[in-house]
Formats: structure tokens, sequence, C-alpha cells
């Protein structure tokens, strides 16, 4: 999976982000925390400005993330993984 | 709030509700990379990819806007962010990219931070030349849409 050692410093920070910037987006790259920002589009430029076009994590810091809903995905019309 | 009719057509050019079944509420779009990422690599002398050229298809289930994936990787876009999908082959993780989308038949150019990545590989639009489907256009872009769907007439209608 992509991204696995921020989506892992996420999860463990979790938490205290929730209490402090909930609803924001969090930059993540490695196990450092670039910043919290109020839309993704800020996030993801702000991301962009310090890693150029290495990959970095653009989390929303939310309890329970809504799920990708695509009916015919669900339904095997359209596969949803190579 | 410009309007959008787009006509459906048989082989005698009327516009036909059994070629509307056929192919859709499609439309061309063109695939590019974000506007942030088109600047660092220009400010790295580092060429642009060509864009990735295909169909999109306006789709009411969809809650967010899907792409298909080969179509972003090809673009060199590393994924920003992974989200929970159900499938019919159970839950999984997809991968959210960032990617800049131009609908040049509707005079739309969107800017997008994150587009859920999924595999539309085998999803020809049956148009002249048929051509790969490459997005799914969800709820998240049609908010802000009226969309009509016209059977009898072959056609459809977006306002935007």
């Amino acid at each position: 999976m992509a991204l696995e050692r921020e989506l892992e410093y996420y999860r463990s920070q979790k938490e205290a982000l929730l209490r402090t910037n909930k609803g924001q987006f969090a930059v993540i790259k490695g196990t450092k925390l670039l910043g919290t920002y109020t839309t993704s589009e800020e996030a993801f430029n702000a991301g962009v400005a310090a890693f150029g076009t290495q990959p970095f994590l653009v989390k929303q810091i939310i309890e329970k993330e809504e799920p990708v809903q695509n009916p015919a995905l669900f339904v095997g019309m359209i596969y949803a993984h190579p | 709030m410009p309007i959008r009719n787009i006509f459906n057509r048989d082989a005698n050019n009327n516009p036909s509700s059994a070629a509307l079944r056929i192919v859709g509420a499609v439309v061309p779009v063109e695939i590019y990379v974000p506007q942030a990422i088109a600047q660092v690599l220009t400010q790295n002398a580092q060429p642009l990819p060509t864009p990735v050229i295909g169909f999109a298809m306006m789709d009411t289930g969809a809650n967010g806007t899907c792409v298909h994936e080969p179509s972003l990787t090809t673009l060199g876009l590393n994924p920003i962010d992974v989200v929970p999908s159900g499938t019919a082959g159970g839950p999984v993780q997809q991968n959210v990219y960032p990617a800049r989308l131009v609908f040049p038949s509707l005079g739309w150019e969107l800017n997008f931070a994150r587009l859920t990545g999924v595999n539309l590989t085998g999803q020809i639009v049956p148009s002249n030349p048929p051509q790969q489907l490459l997005v799914l256009v969800g709820r998240d872009i049609l908010e802000s849409a009226i969309l009509v769907w016209n059977g009898p007439g072959g056609a459809w209608s977006i306002a935007w």
C-alpha cells in the first residue's frame, strides 16, 4: 500500500490531532507533520511547495472516513482495483 | 449558468434514444498534472507530461469523482491518500490523487486535490473512434450542476 509510513504516523497522532485540528487537512512526509490546513487544495499546494514531486500524505483529520460510494463499483460492473 | 445540450445521434445523424442508451452521458476529457506540479516541473526544466485523453461519464451514483488509475500513474502522479471503499469483492483501500481535468466541450477546467483512483480497464466508450472511459463524474462535481436526461429525445443537458 502507498504511503504506509505516513499513514502509520497519522494513526499514531490521530487522537492528538483530533483534539487540536479536527476537520483540517494534515500534510505528512515520513514521520514528520508539515502542518495542518483548512482545505485539501491548500494542504496539497503546501506539500508540493515543501516536497516537490515526492510522495506525501494529505489526510483530513476526522474520526471516521466517509467510504467511497459507487454502485457501479459495488456490483462489479466496473473493477475497483487493477 | 451556461447550458450544454448533448445529442447522441444514429447513423442518419438524427438524435436517437438508442444511441443515448448505448453510449450514456459522456463527454471528452483531458487529464493533466495539477497546476502546482506543473509549476515545479517547469521550474526544474522538466517536460510536462502529455495529457491523457478519453471520455468522462456522468455518474450520479458516485459520491466522488473517480479516475482511471493508470492514466494518473502515466502522468507520473503519486497518491496523496488512501480511502475506504466497498466493492463486489469486499472492502478495499483505494488511492487518492490530485489532477487537473479539462472538459473541452463543456468549457470546464477543474483542478482537483482529491480524486479516487479506480480501474476502468475495458470500459470503452463506443464513440467514433472508440475511446477509453477515464473519468466517472461524481456528485462532488454534480452538486454544482443541473443535469437533465432526455431519453426520448436522445439527448442530455447540463448547466454548471
